[in-house]
């Protein structure tokens, strides 16, 4: 009899215990409800050289410690590329003491030709003096561009002077092991950055 | 007083049929001036506004609502003072890429109100004569294919005045 009560308890714990594991694993392993999608395995960028808006190198390693929100875009963009700059200032004023010194905010530019470093120097400091600019030659912005699901194409002819390029409008977010961790998805505004990243931030 | 006064001078009920004409001439002229201006502004512009356009960058977008009290028209031309061209562009997403394209022309359905906001329909001003800062104003002419033309001041505002990302 007292057997028996000892192997009932026995299953009744071990079903709370395997309720309460798949729950939890459940839990850490549900995609948050976000405007985009978190990768279900973190990517690593192939090795790359790019040159920052100060016109130092700047490599995947540099990624590491710190989370960085990337949007490819280009100067020469006058709609889109200026709204989320400006977006990605009002979420940075909108981040925790904490989050802002965890955070960076980078402009990948996919028109390498004419970005050049003291171009976007000038350009990303417009929208926040520590935003930062990176740029390189075309093979190595294609790795950043692949690892972080990013496209972008020069449809027209780039004799003249202010030919447009088309990109992504996504904005990717690279966590503190320099991975691709997550992909937010147009059309951004602070308050929905701001939801979605410290969901994913709380999750890592 | 005058309201007695007038009372008074009522008292008198025959009108000669010169004086029904006068009167009757006298409320036509004031339909005509009264419908007159709705006539010539079946259109107008709210709500414009450039984006303050970072250093070295010589291309800025605008915004404007047209509304159209009046039958559809067309939106066929914008020019400013302070942009060599301007262009009217759609952003149109495609295969995940975010494309402008540029539209020779924009109808205006009757009776409705036609929005240019950011990641959305907007002017694209190019080849800027000088940077634009915040507080500025830039004189734009809005023509349309009806032939009526809107002069309208764009004022600029500071690149995060857009609010939404949209």
């Amino acid at each position: 009899m007292m057997r028996k009560l000892i192997f009932v308890l026995a299953c009744l714990v071990a079903l709370a215990a395997g309720a309460w594991l798949s729950s939890w694993v459940q839990q850490r392993n549900a995609s948050p409800d976000i405007q985009g999608m978190v990768l279900s395995e973190p990517r690593a960028f192939e090795s790359f050289r790019m040159t920052d808006d100060a016109g130092a190198a700047f490599t995947e390693a540099d990624f590491q410690g710190h989370w960085s929100l990337l949007y490819f875009g280009f100067t020469y963009c006058p709609d889109i590329c200026p709204m989320t700059l400006a977006v990605f200032s009002q979420l940075k004023n909108m981040l925790s003491d904490t989050g802002r010194a965890n955070t960076r905010f980078y402009l990948v530019s996919v028109d390498p030709a004419r970005d050049t470093p003291e171009r976007l120097h000038d350009y990303v400091r417009f929208f926040d003096p520590e935003f930062r600019g990176l740029t390189g030659p075309v093979r190595e912005l294609d790795k950043l561009t692949a690892a972080a699901g990013a496209l972008y194409v020069i449809p027209g002819d780039t004799d003249r002077e202010d030919y447009l390029v088309d990109h992504s409008s996504t904005v990717t977010l690279v966590n503190p092991e320099g991975k691709v961790h997550a992909v937010f998805t147009a059309p951004h505004t602070a308050e929905q950055l701001a939801r979605d990243l410290t969901q994913v931030v709380a999750r890592w | 007083m005058s309201a007695i006064q007038l009372d008074k001078t009522v008292d008198k009920p025959e009108i000669s049929a010169r004086e029904v004409m006068r009167i009757v001439a006298v409320a036509a002229l004031a339909t005509i001036l009264m419908i007159a201006p709705a006539w010539a502004d079946q259109s107008f512009i709210s709500d414009a506004w450039i984006r303050a356009t970072p250093p070295g960058v010589s291309t800025a977008a605008g915004y404007m609502k047209v509304h159209n009290e009046g039958p559809a028209l067309k939106l066929v031309t914008v020019s400013c003072d302070a942009a060599g061209e301007v262009q009217l562009h759609q952003h149109i997403m495609e295969d995940g890429l975010m494309r402008m394209e540029q539209l020779p022309e924009i109808t205006v359905d009757a009776n409705t109100v036609l929005e240019f906001k950011p990641g959305s329909l907007h002017l694209m001003l190019r080849r800027l004569k000088q940077p634009l800062a915040a507080g500025d104003s830039v004189a734009c002419t809005v023509r349309f294919d009806d032939g009526s033309v809107i002069e309208q001041q764009f004022s600029v505002r500071a690149p995060g005045s857009s609010g939404n990302a949209r």
